[in-house]
């Protein structure tokens, strides 16, 4: 079954849709809440959370704000980290709960946040495809070094390093030229 | 952007803020090609396809045969590394892979030495060269079609294995035009390349299905990043071609002292050669058995010529009658470095026989850096005197040189026949291999045989063709006489072509009649 059928049955409430979902996108939803959640329990428990949020919220996704799999990919990322911020479990996300965007941010706080957020994707841009697509898998994905080190068939040292000169590049970046 | 600093640009801007800052300020959904780099199994399925894509098919243009070769197994061996850890199949097709990475390296070294036809004629070269290029190749594609369907049904999606049953068969099929040399027909060629493409589009198939799956496959941290390991490759590939080019880019000839006193027992009959006319610098670099050969010898007639055996110069002369311009262009040659000199022997006895010598001295060193190789021309070796000579001895002869005062001599190193293209066709040669030293002076070889005059009627024409090697840009590495009977003409071999051309009237101190 393709995309466009599970969406399809999805929206018309077809229980098969979420069959199909899980089928489909298990894996992915998985891959996604594995580094953040290490317990596989939790993992388990929290994979069903999504499948019934993606059933539930399935009028909310917009084909022209991005793909399908984007979005799965922005819940299943969002309730993994609602996961561990409800049970405090895990050590390895404990570091950046303290930096949790605030869920109902006020008027001012939203539009600084955009404006951040474009000032990081302009400096994003400068960046190599490959020191992109390490910087989305640690900030966006949290995943280990050793785990990107892996999937790349890098070694942990050439992650730390390449991802120690991005952060500096972007810092560069991000405070202006002036201040190098 | 530095008039919205949004943020900190403080040098003790802490670690955590900055982080804390940067996770604020993702977005929501993550751009589409992160989307797609990071699916698990994307970067080695690619490379895997790409690497039998490589592998499976090669063009003979311009080194591509060899680039698409190591492309493809480095490629192969990169890929299968993400996967070895997924299931046993991928793990097995990996050593596979490894193995087959090695014999490449191995490979490319043979081919870069003067051994490396000498290797893939012999029984044991042909057997490696199939193992490596068929039956490993066909073993690696059966075990990654089994971690295929074992990865298919541990990601929930349809196990579909027919594009790699497709692209085994067609391998084989392969395999088999290539082991029993059939010719297939452009349409046949045609049908292969279309089959091929198919099969690969739908390789790709499958792997779109495993991104979309999303299946985080079992990866475990390398010690070798990916950049790293094709760095080693290589290295290692360079190592082993310029360990052929350096250590094996001549023939390992058996130089030994020549006695001095190594024509005491034969010193008569050098004289009576020497008044019969024998050039004496020849005479001398002749074995004993060859001067033996030579006893009560009747008459003989001897040549001699300098030859170039460099590229010479152009000149251009113009010269104007009347209103033409004459425009004359011609090679002119500064040095002639070798002199070639022929001596025919006439032998005793009842029927016609005749020895004949080719002496080459290199009065100047043109610089020996390979293989050098003589073709001898005997007569009646082709054409139309094949009836009217019988040649009745094996080439004999030595390569000499001078060195501290003492002369050095070795046995060619190989005295062969070979299958030569000519303008005419093919034509079955013989060559004489041998290399030089880079040291020494006073370079010299000579080869001599026997052969019967059956019909007086015909021209007695030996020829010898020498092959020099002036360069050592070329791969895969010819020897002098591969390269000749290859039918190759380049940078890389320059050849001196000498012959003495008499008839059997010319020589009037015959005093037998042939056999007719």
């Amino acid at each position: 079954m393709n995309e466009e059928e599970i969406i399809s049955l999805l929206r018309q409430r077809n229980q098969e849709g979420a069959k199909e979902l899980l089928s489909s996108y298990g894996s992915l939803v998985r891959y996604v809440v594995s580094p953040i959640l290490t317990d596989e329990q939790d993992r388990e428990e929290c994979v069903s959370e999504i499948i019934l949020r993606v059933w539930e919220r399935i009028d909310c996704y917009n084909e022209e704000k991005g793909s399908f799999k984007g979005w799965i990919t922005a819940v299943s990322r969002n309730a993994a980290l609602n996961f561990t911020r409800r049970n405090k479990f895990s050590d390895s996300v404990e570091k950046f709960e303290e930096h949790m965007p605030s869920n109902e941010p006020t008027p001012e706080e939203t539009v600084i946040m955009n404006e951040r957020r474009e000032s990081l994707l302009a400096a994003l841009k400068q960046l190599s495809s490959m020191d992109t697509e390490l910087f989305y898998r640690k900030y966006y994905y949290l995943q280990s070094t050793e785990q990107i080190a892996s999937e790349l068939s890098m070694t942990v040292r050439a992650v730390e390093g390449r991802l120690y000169r991005i952060k500096k590049r972007l810092r560069k970046r991000l405070g202006g030229e002036e201040n190098e | 952007m530095s008039d919205q600093n949004f943020f900190n640009p403080d040098e003790v801007m802490k670690e955590k803020e900055f982080e804390k800052e940067i996770l604020e300020a993702l977005p929501e959904i993550p751009p589409e090609k992160i989307l797609k780099k990071v699916i698990p199994c994307r970067r080695a399925m690619n490379f895997i396809i790409t690497g039998l894509a490589f592998s499976t098919f090669t063009i003979n243009l311009y080194f591509l045969n060899y680039f698409f070769s190591v492309a493809g197994s480095t490629l192969l061996l990169i890929g299968l590394r993400t996967l070895k850890n997924e299931n046993t199949w991928f793990k097995y097709s990996w050593i596979v892979s490894i193995v087959q990475n090695i014999a490449e390296i191995f490979l490319l070294g043979v081919f870069s030495t003067v051994h490396g036809a000498e290797f893939s004629d012999s029984l044991f070269g042909r057997t490696f060269c199939f193992i490596n290029y068929y039956v490993l190749f066909v073993v690696l594609l059966i075990f990654f079609a089994l971690g295929l369907k074992t990865l298919q049904e541990k990601a929930g999606i349809k196990a579909k294995v027919s594009s790699m049953i497709a692209l085994i068969i067609w391998y084989l099929s392969i395999m088999v035009l290539g082991v029993t040399g059939a010719t297939i027909t452009i349409i046949g060629f045609s049908i292969l390349v279309i089959v091929y493409i198919l099969i690969i589009r739908s390789l790709c198939k499958i792997a779109k299905a495993l991104y979309a799956s999303g299946y985080a496959i079992k990866t475990k941290p390398v010690k070798i990043s990916d950049k790293w390991l094709v760095a080693i490759l290589t290295a290692a590939i360079a190592v082993s071609v310029s360990c052929g080019f350096i250590f094996f880019r001549s023939f390992p000839m058996d130089w030994t002292p020549v006695s001095e006193n190594e024509h005491s027992e034969v010193e008569d009959i050098k004289a009576h050669l020497l008044g019969l006319g024998f050039p004496e610098n020849v005479l001398d670099d002749l074995s004993e058995e060859d001067i033996k050969a030579c006893d009560g010898a009747i008459a003989l007639v001897s040549e001699s010529e300098e030859m170039p055996i460099n590229r010479g110069h152009e000149v251009v002369e113009t010269k104007k009658e009347g209103n033409t311009l004459y425009i004359n262009r011609d090679t002119v040659y500064d040095v002639k470095e070798l002199v070639i000199t022929h001596v025919l022997v006439r032998l005793p006895g009842d029927t016609v026989r005749w020895k004949a010598f080719h002496h080459l001295y290199w009065k100047v060193d043109p610089g020996f850096l390979g293989t050098e190789a003589l073709q001898v021309w005997y007569p009646g070796h082709s054409g139309i005197s094949e009836n009217a000579f019988s040649l009745t001895s094996d080439f004999t002869g030595r390569v000499m040189y001078d060195e501290g005062g003492r002369t050095y001599a070795a046995e060619y190193y190989e005295v062969s026949k070979k299958e030569t293209a000519t303008f005419f066709g093919m034509s079955l040669d013989t060559y004489l291999d041998f290399s030089m030293p880079s040291d020494g002076e006073n370079k010299r070889c000579y080869v001599s045989y026997e052969f019967n005059q059956l019909n007086t009627g015909y021209l007695i024409s030996p020829w010898v063709n020498y092959h020099h090697q002036m360069s050592l840009l070329q791969y895969p590495v010819y020897t002098a006489s591969d390269y000749c009977a290859a039918g190759k003409n380049g940078y890389v071999f320059s050849e001196a072509q000498s012959s003495m051309t008499l008839t059997y009237d010319d020589v009037m101190f015959s005093d037998a009649e042939p056999d007719n």
